[in-house]
C-alpha cells in the first residue's frame, strides 16, 4: 500500500526527528514522536514563525508512521493547485499532517471542507497534526466551528533556536549529509548569511551541490566565493 | 491480512467501473482478513445495500480471477477502519458501535459522550433535562428536540448521550447519528445513482435520527426538500428526531420557512457557555477520565482564563497533561501558564530593524538619524550598539544586512557591538536594565 495517497507530495528524506534540534521544544517533539503510538494525542496544533521547523516536524511525523498504516502530508501552500475536495477521504489515513493552515483561514469553501474532513477524521480515529503561522485565535476563521475545533487538541508554540543552536543544527544537518562542516565555516556562515533555519538549510543544499560539482572541500574561502557569487547575482 | 489481494482487486475494479461508481461505492470499502476469507466493511447500511445489490458479484468474480482455484469467501458487513487496521482504541475517541448481532444498528456513537460524563451546570441544565426526557420517552416527550448554542458547548455530547440510552434500553433499535454533511452526501450519491428510494427507505426506517450541525443545510435546497419529507415521515411514525444547530431555528439563513417552523414543533433548548464553577468541574472530570491528578488551583487557573467553550478548555487541559507526561514532571501552575501562553498568544511578533531603531531612539530620546549617522560619541554610540544587538537577537537578518541598515556599517562592527553589549550587561546595571526593558517592549 502506498505510504502517500493520491496527492503525491514528496516528503523530504532528511526531515526526521533524529536531525531536528529540539532545544526548548523537547516536550513538543516527544508528543509528536508519540503520534503513532497508543498514547498519542488525536489532534496536535503547532504554530510558530516561518523557518522555525514546523514543516520539518510534520514530515518527520509522517516518516515515523509504520506501514501499512498510512500517513499523508498536505501542505496548503499548494492551495492554488488544489481544491477543497482534497480533504475528502483523508479519514482513510492513520495520520494526516496539514501544513500552512493559515492559507485557508477566511475562505469559507475551504473551511467548510476542512470542517467536514475534520469530523470524518475524528469519527474514524485519524490522528491530525496541523501547523500554522499563528495560534488558532490568530487566524481569521470564517467558521467558528472550525476555529473551536482547532483548539480541541494540545496547542504548541515552536520556540525558535538561538544563534548558537542554529549553528549546531547546521553542522549536524551537514554531517547527516556526509559533509564535514567545521566550526569556523559554520561561524562564517552565521556571521554573513540570513540566520533563519530555512535559509541556512537552503544554503546547505547549494553548498552540497557546489562541493560535489567542483569536487572541493567545504572551506571558508569556498563558502565566501559562493556567497559573493550569490550576492552578485542578486544585485 | 491479505491486503495486497484487495489492492489488486481494487486496481481491476477501477478499470471496469466508472470513476464515479468506483469512488462512491467501492472506495469506501475496507478489507479485513476474516476466517477463511475476506471481510469487506462498508461505512453504512446504505453503501452496504448498494454494494450488495450491484457490485458484490463483480467483486467476487474479480477476486476469484486473481486467486484462481482458491478464491476466499467474501463477507460484506458494516464497520469502520479501526477494526480494519487494528488501531489502538485508547486513542480513538469516536469508536464505532459494532454490534455483530445486528450490523444494521451502526450509529457512530462516541462512547465517551454519555449522560454520566456530561457535567451539568446552570448553563446546560434545561437542555440536559430535556435530553433525558427524550431518552426515556423517545418519539413522545419532545419531538423533535432541537438543541442550539455556540460552538463547543456540548450539543453533540447530549445528542450522543440520548442515542446511547436509547440503544441500551432497546438494543434492537436503530439509532443513527450523522452530521448534516453526511445526509447531503448520501443524498447526492443516491440521486447520481438513481437510488433515491433506497435512500428514503433507509432514513425513514430508523427509530431515532440524530442530525448534527443542521446549519450546514443552509442554501442546499434539494437536501432541505428531502430532509423535509424524511422529517415529516419520522414525526408521523413517532420516531425520534434530534437536531443541533449553532443558532435558533428562525435565525438560520438560507433555510426554508416550512423547515424553520417545523423544527420548532417539539422542544427547542439552548446551551449557554458554562460559568466558572462548571468549567472547573468539567476540567476535573476530564482529568479524572484521563486518570490525571489535577490540582484544584490549576483547574481554577485554566477555568478562569478560558471562558469561550468546552472544546478549548479540553485543549488547554490536554496540553498541560502532555507537557507533564513528556517532561516527566507533575502538573503545576507554571505548566498551566505555559499551556495557555501557547494557546492564547496570537503569533510571533514580527520585529523589524526599523522598529528596533525607532524604539531604541525613543527610549534614549535621540533621533533615528543619530543611530544611522557616523557620530561616535558615547550618547549615540551606546544606543546604536544596543540597537544592533537587539537586531541580531530578534530578527533573522544577516549581520551584513544589519550593518547596512545602520548607515552602511561592516558586519564586524555589528559583531563588535554584540560582544560589547554582552560584556556590559554583565558589568553595568544600567545597560542590563535598558536592554531588558527594550527586549520586553519589542517582544510583547
Amino acid at each position: 500500500m502506498p505510504r502517500q495517497l493520491a496527492l503525491a507530495v514528496a516528503l523530504r528524506e532528511d526531515a526526521s526527528f533524529e536531525n531536528f534540534v529540539a532545544d526548548r521544544n523537547e516536550a513538543l517533539v516527544a508528543s509528536l514522536r508519540a503520534v503513532d503510538t497508543s498514547h498519542g494525542e488525536s489532534l496536535i496544533y503547532v504554530w510558530g514563525a516561518a523557518g522555525s521547523g514546523k514543516s520539518h516536524l510534520l514530515q518527520a511525523v509522517c516518516h515515523d508512521v509504520k506501514p501499512p498504516r498510512q500517513a499523508l502530508y498536505l501542505p496548503l501552500q499548494l492551495k492554488d493547485d488544489l481544491a477543497p475536495e482534497v480533504f475528502e477521504g483523508l479519514e482513510r489515513c492513520a495520520v494526516v499532517c496539514i501544513d500552512d493552515l493559515e492559507m485557508i483561514a477566511g475562505d469559507r469553501r475551504w473551511e467548510e471542507a476542512l470542517f467536514n474532513g475534520f469530523n470524518r477524521m475524528r469519527d474514524f480515529g485519524t490522528v491530525l497534526v496541523v501547523a500554522a503561522a499563528g495560534s488558532s485565535h490568530a487566524l481569521p476563521w470564517a467558521l467558528p466551528d472550525v476555529a473551536s475545533r482547532m483548539t480541541w487538541g494540545a496547542t504548541w508554540h515552536v520556540e525558535p533556536l538561538d544563534d548558537r543552536r542554529k549553528q549546531d543544527a547546521l553542522i549536524q544537518r551537514a554531517r547527516a549529509r556526509g559533509i564535514n562542516m567545521t566550526e569556523p565555516v559554520a561561524q562564517y556562515i552565521m556571521r554573513r548569511y540570513a540566520r533563519d533555519t530555512g535559509s541556512l538549510f537552503g544554503l546547505l543544499d547549494r553548498l552540497d551541490e557546489a562541493t560535489l560539482a567542483e569536487k572541493k572541500r567545504l572551506t571558508v574561502p569556498f563558502v565566501k566565493t559562493l556567497l559573493d557569487a550569490h550576492a552578485d547575482a542578486a544585485n | 491480512m491479505d491486503v495486497s489481494l484487495w489492492q489488486q482487486c481494487l486496481e481491476k475494479l477501477q478499470t471496469q467501473l466508472t470513476a464515479q461508481q468506483f469512488n462512491t461505492w467501492i472506495r469506501p470499502l475496507q478489507a479485513v482478513e476474516a476466517e477463511g476469507g475476506i471481510q469487506l466493511l462498508a461505512p453504512n447500511r446504505f453503501v452496504l445495500e448498494r454494494v450488495n445489490d450491484r457490485f458484490i458479484e463483480q467483486i467476487s468474480a474479480t477476486i476469484a480471477g486473481l486467486r484462481a482455484g482458491q478464491a476466499p469467501s467474501i463477507r460484506l458487513e458494516i464497520g469502520g477502519r479501526e477494526s480494519a487496521q487494528g488501531a489502538p482504541t485508547a486513542r480513538n475517541p469516536f469508536r464505532r458501535r459494532n454490534d455483530s448481532q445486528d450490523t444494521v444498528c451502526v450509529s457512530n456513537l462516541n462512547e465517551e459522550f454519555t449522560f454520566a460524563n456530561f457535567v451539568e451546570g446552570k448553563s446546560n441544565q434545561l437542555a440536559r433535562a430535556a435530553a433525558q426526557q427524550v431518552a426515556e420517552n423517545p418519539g413522545k416527550a419532545y419531538n423533535p428536540l432541537f438543541i442550539y448554542g455556540g460552538v463547543g458547548l456540548g450539543k453533540t455530547h447530549l445528542m450522543h448521550a440520548v442515542g446511547h440510552m436509547l440503544a441500551t434500553q432497546n438494543p434492537a433499535s436503530k439509532v443513527v447519528y450523522l452530521n448534516s454533511e453526511r445526509f447531503v452526501g448520501d443524498m447526492v450519491k443516491a440521486l447520481q445513482h438513481n437510488a433515491i428510494n433506497e435512500f428514503k427507505r433507509f432514513y425513514r426506517s430508523v427509530d431515532a435520527l440524530l442530525i448534527d450541525d443542521i446549519q450546514f443545510f443552509a442554501g442546499k435546497e434539494r437536501s432541505q426538500e428531502e430532509f423535509f419529507h424524511t422529517f415529516n415521515a419520522l414525526l408521523e411514525g413517532q420516531q425520534q428526531v434530534i437536531m443541533t444547530c449553532d443558532r435558533y431555528p428562525k435565525e438560520i439563513d438560507g433555510l426554508e420557512e416550512r423547515l424553520k417552523s417545523r423544527f420548532g414543533w417539539g422542544l427547542t433548548v439552548c446551551i449557554e457557555p458554562p460559568e466558572l464553577e462548571t468549567r472547573v468541574a468539567i476540567l476535573m472530570s476530564k482529568a479524572a477520565q484521563a486518570k490525571v491528578d489535577l490540582p484544584n488551583e490549576v483547574a481554577f487557573f485554566i477555568g478562569k482564563r478560558i471562558r469561550s467553550n468546552v472544546r478549548e478548555l479540553e485543549g488547554a487541559l490536554r496540553r498541560v497533561i502532555a507537557n507533564a507526561r513528556f517532561t516527566h514532571k507533575t502538573i503545576s501552575l507554571d505548566f498551566a501558564r505555559e499551556a495557555l501562553k501557547d494557546l492564547l498568544a496570537l503569533q510571533d511578533k514580527l520585529v523589524t530593524v526599523d522598529n528596533i531603531q525607532k524604539t531604541v531612539a525613543d527610549y534614549y530620546k535621540i533621533r533615528v538619524a543619530d543611530l544611522l549617522s557616523k557620530r561616535r560619541n558615547r550618547s549615540v554610540a551606546r544606543p546604536r550598539q544596543v540597537a544592533m544587538t537587539l537586531s541580531k537577537e530578534l530578527t533573522n537578518y544577516s549581520l551584513p544586512e544589519i550593518g547596512d541598515a545602520f548607515g552602511g556599517r561592516d558586519h564586524t562592527t555589528v559583531l563588535h557591538a554584540c560582544n560589547k553589549i554582552h560584556e556590559l550587561r554583565e558589568s553595568d546595571n544600567r545597560i542590563r536594565e535598558d536592554y531588558s526593558n527594550l527586549l520586553r517592549t519589542l517582544s510583547t
